[in-house]
């Protein structure tokens, strides 16, 4: 898992499910809660997919609004889950 | 009896109860007790008095709660606003309730201060920071404060919806309002030390004053959600079997997430012995495999606009097979009375409406002081905008709204005050907006017509309207058309609009 795939994958997912495929004006810094972007159960598909996809489980004490704000916030939560090389 | 007497009893009679849990830490009715205290006086430090209102802009944690307290002390109000707000709304509210103290995190102060905000003095409670900071409320005496004065028909909190200009439009509750609610879940739920409540809703929803106030005013604990919590079904679902809540109050939308997504029912048996719920019909289908999972809990279905709070309520018992509509919103709650307004007999409008339907009035101890800024509403009945059938037994059904209110996601919309915030974009001339969808897969399509070259993208209207709106009130949709349809009358024909979302 590589940081900038996923903010493409992010971003790609964002765009295709949450806004359209309008993904102008979007950037990895766009506050997607503040917006609306993101309500309970979009975020909540949004975690399933990613979680499946990486084969990771996020934990509960992660789940803060800080970290799904905006792309980049929801990549450092993916990313810091990753499985890692003992 | 004022929402501060409520804790102080609580503490006096059993200081070492755990009263609240957060994701920022625990605390016992005593220490509560303490907090609330050493808070007030620090906000009066800061220059709150009697009959103030005091902005609560954070998340969910139990310094959140202990403010509310310490506000409600010194016979202030509060006003609790959403915390994914941007300071352009916040600043709004701020403006138009006249707040001049904020507890807030140091981040939204500054926020706040680079919108222009000069006025405020800040609460903050971030450990450290400038101005008051929590670290430093220690150095405040915990001592019970003098009597504040404030009584039954003084304000207790103001919560924000928005008005019909897409400015925000604030309900004023009083001491009374609230306590005569309050009073009525207690009785109700016949609530004691050993309960454990859950909060799911957002302190800016009235809902969330029934988990806090029915709670304390038994000696019982609860728990706070925290929202983002609420976004991961599964987790959710981990906390109820972990906390093991015995009283639970969510809109529908919340339960559902967690039987669909979550796995709900997929746990033997859980503890609840109470499960309320409000704000939108909750479709049957959901509800029966919850009632039939939930053998040992009550089911109580409360209805109310934030205006009246909760003014009718249904005990969901059995539900038939064959039953296909929603549960009925039921009798008066709260020694509230509530009838049907109808046209007069024999009248066209009468013979349309059919039967005994008429628009939900309410009256009584729990319908609002009346919005702030604006004349008081008084005792007369506050008229709901709500459709509803009398049943044989006296009882109520909810059919809709009357009016273009759209329901999505347990809060009233006015499609109206979304059209007119939409319509102060420069490059928006004409604007209308429908919900498609019901429950979880509810949408606010906006269709509109653009004067520009190029119409504005998505995300910048979504940013428009939250810069305006409540953050329910954003559209989630947004299509261009060259004219919108109108009637022979030339009205925004509505229906028209629906259609188009159902077409592929």
């Amino acid at each position: 898992m590589n940081r900038d795939d996923l903010l493409d994958v992010l971003t790609r997912y964002v765009t295709d499910e949450l806004l359209d495929g309008d993904a102008e004006d979007l950037d990895s810094s766009t506050p997607l809660l503040e917006l609306g972007v993101l309500n309970s159960l979009e975020t909540a598909r949004m975690m399933g997919f990613v979680q499946k996809k990486y084969g990771i489980t996020i934990p509960s004490e992660s789940l803060k609004v800080e970290n799904l704000q905006t792309i980049s916030a929801i990549a450092d939560l993916v990313y810091d889950a990753r499985p890692r090389q003992p | 009896m004022t929402l501060d007497q409520i804790v102080i009893r609580a503490a006096a009679k059993a200081p070492e109860s755990i009263a609240i849990k957060g994701p920022d830490g625990t605390l016992t009715y005593g220490q509560l007790d303490a907090l609330a205290n050493r808070i007030a006086r620090a906000l009066q430090e800061l220059g709150v008095k009697q009959g103030d209102r005091v902005g609560l802009w954070t998340e969910k944690s139990v310094r959140a709660v202990a403010a509310m307290q310490g506000i409600a002390r010194l016979g202030a109000a509060y006003v609790p606003m959403d915390p994914l707000n941007p300071a352009t709304r916040t600043r709004l509210i701020l403006d138009d309730c006249g707040i001049d103290v904020m507890v807030t995190t140091t981040t939204r102060a500054s926020e706040l201060h680079n919108a222009g905000v000069s006025r405020l003095r800040y609460l903050l409670v971030d450990d450290k920071g400038p101005e008051i900071c929590w670290n430093r409320l220690c150095g405040f005496s915990s001592e019970p404060l003098p009597p504040h004065g404030a009584g039954d028909h003084d304000l207790a909190y103001i919560l924000y919806t928005s008005g019909s200009t897409g400015t925000p439009k604030g309900v004023c509750i009083s001491q009374q309002n609230a306590m005569a609610f309050i009073e009525w879940c207690h009785e109700l739920l016949g609530t004691t030390p050993e309960d454990r409540f859950s909060n799911h809703a957002p302190f800016f929803f009235d809902l969330s004053v029934l988990d806090l106030y029915a709670a304390f005013m038994g000696g019982a604990s609860v728990t706070l959600i925290p929202e983002a919590l609420a976004f991961a079904p599964e987790k959710l679902v981990e906390l109820v079997l972990r906390e093991r809540f015995t009283c639970w109050y969510s809109v529908p939308s919340a339960l559902m997430l967690m039987m669909q997504e979550g796995g709900l029912l997929k746990h033997g048996p859980l503890p609840f012995r109470a499960v309320l719920f409000a704000g939108e019909p909750f479709p049957i289908r959901h509800l029966r495999p919850l009632r039939e999972h939930l053998r040992q809990a009550r089911f109580f279905n409360l209805y109310g606009p934030t205006e009246t709070n909760v003014c009718t309520f249904h005990e969901v018992t059995d539900i038939s097979p064959h039953r296909t509509e929603p549960v009925p919103i039921g009798r008066a709650s709260c020694g509230n009375r509530v009838w049907l307004a109808r046209p007069p007999p024999d009248s066209k409008e009468a013979r349309e409406e059919g039967d005994g339907v008429g628009e939900l009035m309410v009256e009584g101890p729990t319908v609002m002081l009346g919005y702030w800024g604006q004349p008081r509403h008084g005792s007369g009945p506050y008229a709901t905008g709500d459709r509803c059938r009398e049943l044989p037994d006296g009882t109520f059904e909810y059919l809709g709204r009357r009016d273009n209110m759209l329901k999505v996601r347990g809060r009233r919309i006015e499609a109206g005050e979304i059209e007119a915030a939409l319509l102060t974009h420069p490059d928006i001339r004409e604007a209308g907006v429908i919900a498609t969808g019901s429950g979880l897969e509810a949408r606010l399509v906006a269709f509109v017509v653009s004067g520009a070259s190029k119409p504005p993208s998505l995300l910048k209207v979504k940013k428009h309207c939250a810069e305006r709106l409540p953050r329910y009130m954003i559209v989630d949709e947004v299509r261009v058309l060259p004219e919108l349809p109108r009637t022979p009358n030339g009205k925004l024909n509505r229906r028209a609009l629906r259609e188009l979302t159902q077409a592929p």
